[in-house]
């Protein structure tokens, strides 16, 4: 096989539906037919929804990878699936550390009883009350030299339930902003839409011994949004401020039915144009959940059209929430 | 010689599927990875080419290639991966007039039901998570090793840890990929199918 004849960037092309028309037959042959090219083919598909997840990809192939690459469903459940790998690899990672630290930590223990017990016993006597020494200046010191008191440190949101925002990074006032304490994300927190009206952050901007844990790796950035019921009419749109950052986008759209054993849903844009589509929804406490890449979303009108599937599989137009996004 | 059945009827026997098998694998046995592996090509070959049901147009694929296979006893060709892109490529033509058929009268909730199923729902998205963990720990612990520090980290991160683990694996990283991506797939293969059990 002639392997000059493509390379990364050739692959990536032929994965964006842009190559020329005479690389797409030789690809497509070679796809199937040559088990090196399937290979290189795999690894670099695979290596582009790594980089679409990481926010890595330029703005053109971003463009292509979203209006061409996410149109399958089957190309979707890759994405979804590389999503929980990374998840899956970062909370592998941080195990791992955890083991290693623990492991050397009582290695190290091991190796300073050893020390300790080779001394005669009046040389052990005399580290001993060292030893007990250190710790009660150790303790003197802790309490009379930092008067600093602890507070606990709320931040409470002033938005209203239905624009209510969550992100994994809650901003903290400037003052009471932690030096080293990493704040990651609490995935379980996104489970309940209700927490987000008032995050809170605690306990101490001070430095704690949770920031002195090897440092957990963040998980994808999610903002929350509770859209308003349906309306007829023309209201006001509900504005949907998008952090700068978001990865993921989860709505929480309220039901007014409880008739409908499933639903669907899909994210239409102002022209008009199905950008998104869900699977079948169980509604969960009177509402639905849905998540979707923020890079889908720009500064425009959209709409989720809902669609409630009854009994006997029969589907009916719930209605539209429509909203307007705005990119912070 | 199996008896002459109308096309559309044609149903592999066991024994027509054996023969199938032998001849992909060109008579080593690879236990079916052979046949996994070029049906798992032929559904993204499909799915490059926006055919919506592109598992079913794989299988009709490598179905017409066995029939073949049992009708004539054997197939002259370059190799049998050959053979299957020439067949797909006109279960491919003629998908595409059977659309333009289709697109006739769709239905919109039929055309809703079509559009396969897709994530983004977040009780998927844990079964999903779960499945994943499950299936990783049917992996032997190299592979498993393998494909979570393969896919960690970022730019920099992700590549000396590659680097590394090239190093441990004495592999070049060029057969470290082949083989992350290798794991990656039967990994996906096996959550999709629990993902699927599960919400059956």
């Amino acid at each position: 096989m002639n392997t000059e004849k493509y390379d990364k960037r050739t692959l990536t092309d032929y994965l964006l539906g842009s190559s020329v028309e005479s690389d797409i037959e030789t690809f497509d042959e070679l796809s199937i037919a040559d088990d090196e090219f399937a290979d290189e083919l795999r690894s670099v598909e695979n290596d582009l929804i790594d980089a679409y997840l990481h926010d890595e990809l330029g703005k053109s192939d971003l463009e292509r990878f979203q209006a061409t690459y996410l149109a399958s469903p089957l190309r979707r459940e890759k994405v979804e699936f590389a999503r929980s790998l990374q998840i899956a690899a970062e909370k592998e990672s941080t195990l791992t550390t955890s083991n290693v630290y623990q492991k050397e930590s009582s290695e190290n223990g091991f190796r300073v009883w050893n020390i300790f017990s080779g001394l005669q016993f009046g040389s052990r006597l005399g580290l001993a009350a060292l030893l007990v020494m250190f710790v009660g200046v150790f303790v003197w010191a802790l309490f009379n030299l930092n008067p600093m008191p602890v507070e606990e440190v709320r931040v409470e949101t002033t938005r209203s339930p239905s624009e209510a925002i969550q992100t994994n990074q809650t901003p903290l006032p400037d003052d009471v902003k932690p030096q080293s304490t990493v704040i990651t994300a609490n995935t379980s927190a996104e489970k309940t839409p209700d927490a987000a009206s008032s995050p809170k952050v605690s306990p101490t901007p001070k430095p704690t011994v949770d920031s002195m844990k090897p440092r957990v790796p963040e998980t994808p950035k999610l903002a929350t949004f509770v859209l308003r019921l349906p309306t007829r009419g023309t209201g006001n749109l509900q504005m949907i401020p998008i952090p700068a950052g978001a990865k993921d986008v989860a709505f929480t759209l309220p039901l007014e039915t409880d008739e409908f054993k499933s639903f669907r849903v899909s994210l239409t844009h102002q022209s008009g144009k199905v950008l998104w589509q869900s699977g079948k929804l169980s509604p969960g406490r009177a509402s639905l959940s849905v998540r979707l890449p923020a890079s889908l979303l720009a500064a425009n009108i959209y709409s989720f059209s809902v669609i409630g599937i009854d009994e006997e599989n029969r589907p009916q137009n719930i209605g539209n929430y429509s909203f307007q996004t705005v990119l912070k | 010689m199996g008896k002459q059945r109308p096309k559309k009827d044609w149903i592999m026997e066991p024994e027509s599927f054996e023969r199938f098998l032998r001849w992909l694998d060109r008579e080593v046995g690879s236990d079916g990875e052979r046949y996994i592996e070029i049906r798992r090509r032929l559904v993204s070959y499909f799915d490059r080419k926006n055919c919506r049901t592109p598992e079913d147009l794989a299988d009709e694929t490598l179905n017409r290639v066995a029939r073949r296979l049992e009708e004539e006893g054997r197939i002259d060709v370059e190799t049998p991966e050959k053979y299957c892109y020439i067949t797909a490529k006109f279960v491919f033509l003629e998908s595409l007039r059977s659309k333009e058929k289709q697109n006739v009268a769709i239905d919109p909730a039929i055309e809703n039901k079509l559009i396969s199923e897709v994530t983004g729902d977040e009780n998927e998205n844990e079964i999903r998570f779960e499945c994943l963990e499950k299936c990783a720990d049917k992996l032997e612990v190299s592979n498993r090793e393998i494909i979570f520090r393969y896919y960690y980290g970022e730019e920099r991160i992700k590549i000396e840890n590659r680097r590394m683990l090239a190093q441990k694996f004495e592999l070049s990283v060029n057969a470290l990929s082949i083989r992350a991506c290798r794991i990656r797939e039967k990994l996906r293969g096996c959550v999709k199918k629990c993902v699927d059990d599960g919400s059956n």
